[in-house]
């Protein structure tokens, strides 16, 4: 499935998507991503799966749509 | 002049009408701070012909704000903003009646101001700030329009409106607690000036949607737009209260430390001037001024001068375990320990002024 990144998680990624298969769950994806990414466990960001904010454990399906949101603090 | 001529090429939107200008006319809308993403705000607003504006900002118009803050003119440079802009929307639209205050927005004058208004929008550019605004819209019950921008990307929300399920939710439902990790602003990371317009422009136009009672406007809803490939992203922004301790009333309101709330740390403790006082007398901290050379006022008792300038560079040179940094407004000396946390000084017990050394001299 696409993960998407926004803002400074962008430099993380090195790119604005990533994808990642053979997960079932969110805490499955989280962990993956952690292990992957580890300079995201610093950050503060918000999950969104298919564009709703999501705090608890949910199943992922092949084609859902993952979001990870920081804060803005610029104006 | 013909006020209807003025408006006309709004007026003739059928889905506005005269009945759209008449509700712009009566409204009144604030906008805190008059940077990147207010004056955009401020200009279209005005042009449109919102009865009444209010503007706060405590700042001076420098040369760097120019490329984005497009109210303001080469000339303007050491004026305050809020006057600059008063004078330019006055010529723009005197119709308008703009209510400047130029004083910073904090949690023991933003209940007073935000209450005379009907619409609040957020061109802050830290958290602190953020924070307080939401809390004090929430209290308030008034709708606010956020924005946000870091590097090439911007985020509006429209927080405080009941959707057709009567649900409100507000900045906190999104991100409960403001970040530990240093995010910089646009002053350290750098901003073009097209996107604090789009996202201020967009923060005028949800204004507009929300005042008139035309389209759709973000209620409950963060959009992202990605200037460099033109994306925008929307997500629906759900309840989460039980995340969060959001003041319950002004009384606690009014008690807040929105600083201490965003960057309290427990290595970091901002004090005040009679704790900074207290210190001196015990002298068991190393106090640094984090002030470039050369700043007045030069202060008499023992510390050690390192400019923010060059603070990174020389955290490895610090190695004293209690640390109290000064600057002139408590500012830098913020950046500061961030920057010693950034560096691990978990070690280390850090203490930052928070008013700075002006708050000295009272």
């Amino acid at each position: 499935m696409n993960i998407k990144a926004f803002g400074q998680l962008t430099d993380i990624f090195k790119k604005e998507t990533i994808c990642i298969e053979g997960v079932k769950d969110l805490n499955e994806l989280k962990e993956k991503l952690l292990k992957s990414f580890p300079a995201l466990s610093q950050k503060t960001f918000v999950i969104a799966v298919n564009k709703q904010i999501i705090r608890n454990n949910v199943s992922l399906n092949e084609d859902a749509e993952v979001a990870l949101l920081p804060p803005f603090s610029g104006g | 002049m013909n006020e209807n001529e003025r408006y006309q090429r709004q007026v003739s939107l059928k889905e506005f009408g005269e009945k759209g200008q008449e509700k712009l006319r009566n409204a009144k809308v604030f906008i805190a701070g008059a940077g990147g993403l207010g004056c955009p705000a401020l200009l279209y607003l005005a042009a449109s012909g919102v009865g009444c504006i209010g503007i706060a900002d405590d700042d001076f118009v420098s040369l760097n704000n120019l490329h984005r803050q497009i109210l303001f003119s080469t000339e303007d440079i050491g004026k305050p903003k809020v006057l600059v802009a008063k004078k330019k929307i006055n010529q723009l639209n005197p119709e308008v009646n703009i209510v400047g205050y130029q004083q910073r927005l904090t949690n023991l004058n933003a209940f007073n101001i935000l209450k005379e208004y009907d619409v609040i929008i957020d061109g802050t550019d830290n958290f602190p700030v953020k924070y307080m605004l939401n809390d004090a819209s929430v209290l308030l019950g008034k709708p606010l329009v956020y924005g946000a921008v870091s590097k090439f990307e911007g985020q509006v929300g429209i927080f405080n409106v009941a959707d057709e399920k009567k649900t409100k939710c507000n900045y906190r439902d999104l991100f409960p607690q403001p970040p530990t990790e240093q995010i910089l602003n646009c002053s350290e990371e750098g901003v073009l000036g097209t996107l604090t317009g789009i996202i201020g422009a967009m923060q005028a136009n949800e204004t507009i949607k929300l005042l008139t009672g035309i389209g759709v406007p973000l209620i409950n809803q963060l959009l992202i737009y990605n200037s460099l490939n033109n994306d925008s992203y929307t997500i629906e922004i759900t309840e989460n209260k039980k995340a969060y301790h959001s003041p319950k009333d002004e009384e606690e309101f009014i008690k807040m430390d929105y600083d201490w709330f965003c960057f309290s740390d427990e290595n970091i403790k901002v004090i005040d001037a009679a704790e900074f006082q207290k210190m001196l007398i015990e002298k068991d901290a190393l106090f640094i001024d984090v002030r470039e050379n050369d700043e007045m006022p030069v202060v008499s008792f023992s510390h050690e001068k390192i400019p923010l300038s060059q603070f990174e560079n020389e955290i490895k040179n610090i190695n004293q375990n209690t640390i109290v940094l000064f600057c002139q407004t408590g500012k830098r000396s913020l950046q500061a320990a961030q920057m010693l946390l950034k560096d691990g000084a978990k070690d280390k017990k850090v203490y930052r002024l928070k008013d700075g050394i002006l708050s000295l001299q009272d």
